[in-house]
């Protein structure tokens, strides 16, 4: 779990550079050149992040589903996010396009920011806590609200946690620090001498605030 | 607010149903284009003809537009087992959650990797590598749908595993009884052909549409030459594997079978109903209404097909329900009642055996653990109130089977034709063809969908047979929320379709590239 985690961290820097193709891309031209570079990696991110959940489902299960029949708001929002991205890049495109390449654009800006912000947020309840009762004698009827183990005690289910301002902060360090990433394959990646110039300083613009939310975290 | 509602249960059984319904649309023609495309493919590696190269192409297009749905829409129901199925997750997911963990690192890795190379590799790689490419991107779309269909037989037939009473948990103590379940490979196999026929089927479809339009006729020509030899091939290995999987459900879920069949009553050399109508004034199982109005029957051809003996007993809904028929190892069914009491005792020994580890009374509790594990096998059972809640909804399941046979049959016959007329070299100019091919399309979507409404309504009331039910399966969440989540599945899925078709159907009208449109060298 721990190996896939740090590779899906490390791999949304797919959704950083989504969520930057408003601010770093100034140009059409240039936000195509920004969405053909992640429209090459999109799937790997999508495919570990597919992985960590099966992972999760098969390693660990009761955490699986206390997390995911609990926190039911804040899965489904995520969830919804990468639903949306997987169709994005290659529908925005094609000919045919019904809904425009701009409604395309703001479902991949969504997913970089709400995916990665809330994947932060929702790790975040792991060290911070939740709100939920397990009863395994209920499925025998030991309990008094049906048979159902885990059960979520907000009737929130999950979105309680963006009141919590370490779930905050270390949602806002994994959206920086996939920023970070995203403007570092940028200057590897790109062969486009102001975007390149644009991504080295975005390294430091996003590197500071990753450090800094990270730390507050951590404390 | 009542959490565990039969409204919050059954709607979350239609969210499942929706996203599956919908994912289940897309899967079948990502993986039976991507067959097709690979023998394209390995054919224009073998020849050198370029003319293969942009067919392939072209339906590599294709299967690019489809592909992004199907991950779009699968990615929800891997998460939803947690979200709506807690209970669920909970009790069996060390053995459920392992093939969906395998599915990812093995078969979604293997795409998503490949999937890049053939889509941008055509100038960057050799055709050889390229070619190598194209057939693990199939390789693993079907490996991601044997590691499903492996979770999906263990709720039908669930084995090798061992139930702990401190977790509360079902836990996997035989990896490949689960993996080489024979309902598995059976479920498989079939699920797969399904994939090669949809494919088929659409390829020959939209090649019949450029056929009537009189364009790139050699394109359309060479595709439902392919096309017709994978259908006739997934359609006649539908029929085999059907008839293993009949087989299977006969014997682990006899139920099932009798709902497919609208059997009440069983006999010795039960016939296998070809065709029939279901008597609607039958609304209780041991009624003396007759169930059917009208039937086609075969004689004895059930008891062949489900137990390999012409003179079988095949228990109907009564005889499930009531007992005392034998079973084929000889032992005697036991009736519902007899399995209600057997399965109360289990879940009161858990409850006890919960009490006693709590209060430190371990020889109590191994008592218990004793009772419980003598009657484990009837669980789920302690948990329904009578006898007819066995029943899945007959109606559905049995005329679901039934159209999904007589589709299947009918392009049985429609490959026989067009191969027929192919070599013949008369497709060029036979219009109807044309015209059958092209309409048929929906025809092959509507038996897949039919075929998993078959399973997966046959096998209520249980998510796991015999040891859970459906309503103990689902996650404490509200009616309400689920209901919210359900409208927005609908209206981001149904969008999503939409736009899938109109891409689809502009990128078909476009045609295949650098073939000039008004080609009529044909063959």
């Amino acid at each position: 779990m721990s190996l896939l985690g740090g590779l899906l961290v490390f791999l949304l820097f797919v959704q950083g550079g989504q969520s930057m193709l408003g601010s770093l891309a100034r140009h059409e031209n240039e936000k195509r050149l920004l969405i053909n570079a992640l429209g090459r990696k999109w799937e790997y991110t999508f495919t570990t992040l597919v992985t960590f959940g099966g992972a999760f489902f098969a390693s660990f299960p009761l955490f699986y589903s206390t997390s995911f029949g609990g926190a039911y708001w804040a899965w489904m929002i995520l969830l919804f996010c990468f639903v949306l991205q997987a169709v994005s890049y290659e529908f925005q495109s094609k000919p045919g396009n019904i809904f425009g390449p701009g409604v395309y654009r703001v479902f991949l800006f969504l997913n970089g920011v709400l995916g990665t912000f809330l994947l932060g947020v929702l790790v975040a309840t792991f060290f911070t806590g939740s709100e939920f009762t397990v009863g395994k004698g209920n499925i025998a009827g030991l309990g008094s609200s049906g048979f159902v183990i885990s059960q979520w005690q907000n009737p929130l289910h999950g979105l309680e946690s963006l009141a919590n301002l370490r779930n905050l902060c270390l949602g806002l360090a994994v959206l920086f620090l996939a920023r970070t990433l995203a403007s570092l394959y940028f200057v590897n990646r790109l062969r486009h001498q102001v975007l390149e110039k644009r991504s080295r300083k975005y390294v430091l613009y996003h590197g500071i605030p990753f450090l800094l939310f990270y730390q507050v975290f951590l404390i | 607010m009542d959490l565990l509602s039969i409204s919050a249960v059954n709607w979350a059984r239609g969210q499942f149903a929706l996203t599956a319904g919908y994912h289940w649309i897309f899967v079948p023609l990502t993986i039976g284009l991507a067959l097709i495309m690979a023998i394209m493919e390995s054919i224009y590696v073998k020849t050198g003809d370029e003319k293969w190269k942009v067919t392939t192409r072209f339906w590599q297009k294709i299967f690019g537009i489809n592909f992004a749905i199907g991950i779009a829409t699968g990615i929800i129901l891997e998460f939803q087992f947690g979200t709506n199925w807690s209970n669920y997750s909970w009790f069996v997911g060390d053995i459920f959650g392992a093939p969906l963990a395998i599915e990812g690192i093995i078969a979604f890795f293997l795409e998503a990797t490949f999937v890049t190379v053939m889509f941008f590799g055509w100038n960057r790689v050799s055709r050889k590598a390229h070619l190598l490419s194209t057939w693990l991107v199939f390789t693993g779309a079907t490996l991601s749908a044997f590691w499903i269909l492996v979770a999906n037989a263990w709720m039908q037939y669930p084995i090798g595993m061992e139930f702990n009473p401190d977790t509360v948990r079902n836990e996997m103590v035989d990896f490949w009884a689960v993996t080489l379940s024979p309902v598995a490979y059976n479920k498989f196999l079939h699920a797969v052909f399904s994939c090669w026929a949809v494919g088929a089927s659409f390829v020959a479809g939209v090649s019949g549409w450029y056929l009537l339009k009189k364009r790139h006729v050699e394109f359309a020509i060479q595709s439902i030459k392919i096309a017709s030899l994978v259908g006739l091939v997934g359609f006649v290995m539908l029929a085999v594997t059907g008839d293993g999987s009949a087989y299977q459900v006969a014997q682990k879920q006899p139920m099932k079978l009798a709902a497919m069949e609208g059997l009440y009553t069983g006999k010795e050399g039960t016939g296998l109903v070809a065709f029939g109508v279901l008597n609607p004034a039958k609304k209780e199982y041991n009624d003396d209404v007759n169930p059917y109005i009208a039937k086609v029957e075969i004689p004895k051809l059930l008891s062949l097909l489900g137990y390999r003996n012409i003179n079988a007993f095949v228990p109907g809904v009564k005889d499930i329900i009531e007992g005392g028929y034998t079973l084929p190892d000889g032992t005697t069914a036991l009736s519902f009642e007899e399995r209600k009491v057997r399965g109360e005792k289990a879940i009161q020994a858990l409850a006890d055996y919960q009490m006693a580890m709590k209060d430190g009374r371990e020889a109590d509790a191994a008592d218990h653990e004793a009772i419980l594990r003598e009657n484990y096998a009837h669980f789920g059972y302690g948990y329904l109130e009578t006898g007819a809640d066995l029943i899945p909804h007959v109606p559905i399941t049995f005329y679901s089977f039934h159209l999904m046979v007589m589709i299947g049959m009918f392009f049985i016959l429609l490959f026989v034709v067009l191969l027929y007329y192919l070599y013949k070299k008369k497709m060029n100019n036979t219009r109807w063809l044309q015209y059958v091919a092209l309409w048929s399309i929906p025809l092959s979507f509507l038996a897949s969908q039919l075929g998993w409404i078959v399973a997966e309504v046959g096998r209520q009331p249980w998510t796991i047979q015999d040891i859970m039910p459906v309503e103990v399966s689902a996650s404490a969440v509200s009616a309400g929320n689920i209901i919210t989540t359900f409208i927005l599945f609908s209206l981001v899925f149904t969008g999503l379709l939409i736009a899938e078709a109109t891409i689809m159907v502009k990128q078909i009208k476009k045609g295949p590239e650098s073939l000039p449109p008004a080609d009529h060298t044909g063959q």
